[in-house]
């Protein structure tokens, strides 16, 4: 059914409150942080425009404080999905293959974290890590770490790590499962009537078909750390920082908008990036854009 | 030159004043309760809003003019100020403002600062400690526009329990802590009050307190941090050779707060921190009093911030705001500071020697005469310069 | 029996795992006197709570945070219905592209458009504003509510409004018949997540709220800002947070489909 021009009309009419809400809200600040971050726009009301790329020589600058900040959200937020994405993979197994008695409570208690804000998730692991602190003491006490090793506020961003796990190990487990239940039960059987063990079956027949639900959900959980300010504020230490840090560090403790404006096109490019590649795996998951 | 600039102006101000005459104070106590009402903006903890929130009822009750308290943060406040003056605005949404050294600049130079010296027509700043802190917060120039109000107070807290025998002076601190491996911290100075205020008393003592009293922070001052100092080390030697033996070398506590963490948990023995913060962890049962000791080493560390409060350019009840300024600056309001609110010197002289000595002894109280021995002032600009280098200089180091 | 230890093992590492954080913040907001040194409080009371209700922050948080949340909800609703309706029920061309470009302002982190925000509204004189926190929460809220109503429409069959039109009845009669009761688990979905969006939202809010609003998630950020860590009324604020997250969770679990959680968590 091809729409018509008075057709498109109406369609277009339907989503004109949505086009309209994101051009004001969303698109805009975007194009204003793009002029300022060439100097083109002032966002601190303050000061002459005129067109210069020092901002981005300052944010390129080797071995200066933004190309470290981009590095440490970059590996710090990797190393967490990637533990996110083994710990995910085992526990929707977990769910999917195995019944037993009590399951429906452990389903709804495991995506607690999901709901609690970031906020809060990153001050109580600041209690259990911080020196003295649960985790922290009980470590000590295996002769893991240090008396006095700090897990939080430190060069390795530990703690950013254990509080980014904790919170979005719950969201990839949802999508995970979601993945599972999509493969036909048919195939599975298939495998295992041919003699296949269970894990040479999840290794074969089953990884392979969950393969772009594992790494869309992986490139969706990277990008939500990366760009996130709660935990790295509260866990983070003095260097190095998070980009969400500097950014907000900049901006609001010295004004320096030109050079917060550009880690922020940073982010956002960042994000098209990552929002593309996960439409496309998505697309291709669908095959040829049926949607599941 | 830019001292004379500012001499100038000031006396152009004075003058100002005294030919439109001083009013009387019996005529802005009037006028102010025309006025009816004052928005006063603060910052702080969470503690200090529920203070400041009770103090202003307590105004309430005396003037029978209303406030509006409002907290933020002090971004935000001057933020606020400028878009509104930016706006065009004719009214700015605040009448006092309750802010420090550094971001008072920031106000003062994109104008928003009501240039009238109210610290010579507010009765009660005539009483403040120190002449000198109508003229200047943390050494910049306020034209006798700023109030002093709260005089927080760095020392050195140390645990009385592992500890006999704390280094009696910035000299010997390095020896103490090369002994001490692991049990010295102090505050990621970005973060919080305590570790730049530490700083800038180890600029000042190594390099000599002359050199920065009244001075500007110029580039050739923060190159001499690079240089040899008379005590034989660059500031940035001295901070690293300190780093080798403190607590968890390359990490700071992010913050007041997560430094006394480490004290509190028995694992720092020694920092410098805030009377206030402690007086708040000591009553919030956080950490054990028998442990808290806290003494001025020799000579000194800087007194303040005395944060304070200014009125904006536009604001709508500018006699109000005096009254209200001059009620905080009041021997009642500020010895409430000291006895319910605790870890605070008042602003004002005359109010100390009231001070039961019940408060006194608290362990999170220094005698004030230890503080006053050596009054040094913190250097606001060359703290913040200092602040941003140390971060290259230091941590990553 | 090795099955049944191996389910129990896992189980209650997942259980211990996500609870035992929880249960932390419990100490410290019934904690009244809790030295650094020792393993557990060792005064219990209510005192942080009463605290928090005399100095009028709980209540006005509760108050601000638990209405915003649903305007928020009814707003993004009104936003994303049309649309998701367009969306989930026609066909036409750049249909896939609106889909994928509500994505991203959940991908693109607040911190980033929230500079810009605040610069537009520092020039609209809309800081400190509360329909200016309601708009900035409907950022991250939209998109949840219009993927689950989208699904919602897109699981309806094409046929059955075609049937119910030559039966006879008016366009307002299938719209009640048959949409309103189709696409009411969807909305449902949408709610319940976007509330949860609003209830959280922390930083877009931190930035546009002050100093007038705020909500719970500012509030606990003022007791945890690094200048000061005060776990025990900041954890007095989060116990009153946890508690509706987990009624959450709780709700999803019993009403909502599980093809539209898929929507959920993308914050």
């Amino acid at each position: 059914m091809e729409a018509g021009k008075f057709e498109r009309l109406k369609l277009f009419l339907y989503m004109l409150p949505l086009i309209g809400f994101y051009s004001v809200m969303f698109i805009t600040p975007i194009v204003l942080i793009f002029l300022q971050s060439l100097g083109l726009y002032s966002l601190g009301h303050m000061g002459e425009t005129h067109f210069t790329l020092e901002y981005y020589k300052k944010f390129f600058e080797l071995g200066g404080t933004y190309m470290h900040a981009l590095w440490f959200s970059t590996w710090n937020s990797a190393v967490a999905a990637l533990i996110i994405a083994v710990l995910a993979y085992l526990m929707a197994l977990f769910f999917h293959f195995i019944e037993f008695k009590g399951k429906k409570i452990v389903t709804a208690i495991y995506k607690i974290p999901l709901f609690i804000p970031y906020l809060i998730s990153a001050f109580a692991w600041w209690t259990l890590l911080t020196p003295g602190g649960y985790i922290q003491r009980f470590l000590a006490w295996l002769g893991i770490i240090g008396e006095t090793t700090q897990l939080v506020n430190d060069k390795f961003g530990i703690g950013i790590i254990v509080a980014n796990v904790w919170i979005n190990l719950p969201y990839m487990v949802v999508l995970l499962v979601g993945a599972l239940k999509m493969i036909d039960p048919s195939i599975i059987e298939a495998s295992r009537t041919l003699g296949a063990g269970f894990w040479s079956t999840v290794k074969n027949v089953i990884f392979p078909l969950t393969i772009p639900s594992f790494i869309a959900g992986s490139l969706l959980v990277f990008i939500g750390m990366f760009g996130a300010f709660s935990v790295p504020f509260i866990l983070g230490g003095s260097w190095p920082k998070y980009m969400s840090i500097t950014i907000y560090e900049d901006v609001v403790d010295r004004g320096e908008w030109g050079v917060g404006s550009v880690q922020a096109v940073v982010y956002m490019i960042a994000a098209v990036l990552i929002a593309y590649l996960y439409t496309k795996i998505m697309r291709g998951m669908r095959g040829g854009g049926e949607r599941a | 030159m830019k001292k004379v600039l500012f001499a100038l102006v000031f006396v152009v101000l004075v003058s100002m004043v005294l030919a439109a005459g001083i009013p009387s104070w019996d005529e802005v106590v009037a006028k102010a309760k025309k006025e009816g009402k004052v928005v006063w903006y603060g910052y702080g903890a969470e503690w200090d809003k529920m203070f400041y929130k009770s103090l202003a009822k307590e105004f309430e009750k005396e003037y029978g003019i209303k406030v509006e308290y409002v907290h933020g943060s002090w971004f935000d406040a001057i933020q606020k100020l400028i878009a509104e003056k930016k706006a065009g605005k004719k009214v700015s949404s605040f009448d006092l403002v309750f802010t420090w050294s550094v971001p008072f600049k920031q106000a003062w130079d994109a104008g928003v600062v009501w240039k009238y010296p109210i610290a010579y027509v507010v009765p009660n700043a005539r009483n403040v400690v120190d002449a000198g802190l109508l003229e200047y917060t943390d050494m910049i120039p306020t034209h006798g526009t700023f109030l002093p109000f709260v005089w927080w107070q760095v020392a050195f807290l140390y645990n009385k329990e592992k500890v006999k025998d704390p280094p009696k002076s910035l000299d010997d601190l390095l020896d103490w802590v090369k002994k001490h491996p692991g049990r010295f911290t102090y505050s990621d100075p970005n973060k919080g009050g305590s570790g730049h205020t530490f700083l800038i008393t180890i600029i000042e003592w190594l390099y000599g307190y002359d050199k920065y009293y009244g001075a500007e922070c110029t580039e050739d001052v923060v190159k001499s941090w690079y240089k040899k100092s008379p005590k034989g080390y660059s500031l940035w030697e001295y901070l690293n050779e300190l780093e080798k033996y403190m607590y968890q070398p390359g990490t700071y506590p992010a913050g007041n707060s997560a430094a006394m963490e480490l004290f509190a948990r028995g694992i720092v023995w020694l920092e410098p921190q805030w009377l206030d913060v402690t007086a708040e962890w000591v009553k919030e049962g956080r950490v054990d009093p028998n442990i808290v000791g806290m003494y001025i080493p020799e000579p000194t560390i800087d007194a303040g911030g005395f944060d304070g409060l200014f009125i904006p350019a536009k604001a709508p009840h500018k006699y109000a705001a005096m009254v209200l300024a001059n009620f905080l600056l009041s021997k009642k309001v500020q010895k409430d500071l000291v006895v319910k609110r605790g870890g605070i010197y008042p602003v004002v002289k005359g109010v100390w020697e009231e001070i039961p000595e019940s408060v006194k002894n608290q362990p999170y109280y220094v005698p004030l005469e230890e503080v006053t021995k050596n009054l040094w002032f913190r250097h606001g600009e060359c703290m913040e310069k200092a602040m941003k280098l140390w971060v290259d200089e230091v941590v990553r180091k | 029996m090795k099955r049944k230890t191996w389910i129990f093992l896992m189980s209650t590492l997942i259980i211990f795992g996500v609870v035992f954080p929880i249960i932390v913040i419990f100490f410290w907001a019934f904690s009244e006197r809790w030295y650094g040194t020792s393993l557990l409080p060792s005064k219990w009371g209510l005192k942080w709570f009463k605290v928090l209700l005399e100095g009028g922050d709980l209540g006005k948080s509760i108050y601000l945070s638990f209405t915003i949340a649903p305007l928020v909800v009814l707003f993004s609703a009104l936003i994303s219905i049309p649309a998701a309706y367009v969306v989930g029920t026609k066909s036409f061309k750049g249909k896939r592209l609106v889909e994928n470009l509500v994505l991203i302002p959940l991908i693109v982190p607040p911190i980033a458009s929230g500079i810009g925000l605040l610069s537009m509204y520092t020039n609209w004189g809309m800081i400190g504003s509360y329909w200016g926190v309601v708009l900035v929460h409907m950022i991250g809220g939209i998109p949840y509510m219009f993927r689950s109503v989208a699904a919602a429409f897109e699981s309806i069959d094409p046929a059955l409004e075609e049937a119910s039109r030559t039966l006879g009845a008016t366009r307002l009669q299938t719209m009640l018949k048959v949409y309103v009761p189709l696409v009411s688990p969807g909305v449902l979905a949408g709610s319940i997540f976007t509330f949860a969006w609003s209830l959280n939202e922390f930083v877009l809010t931190l930035l546009v709220g002050l100093p007038n609003i705020t909500t719970l998630p500012v509030q606990i950020f003022h007791y945890v800002g690094g200048y000061y860590i005060a776990p025990a009324p900041a954890s007095a604020l989060s116990v009153v947070l946890i508690i509706p997250s987990i009624l959450i969770v709780l709700l999803m679990e019993r009403f909502v489909k599980i093809e539209y959680t898929a929507g959920a968590g993308l914050k």
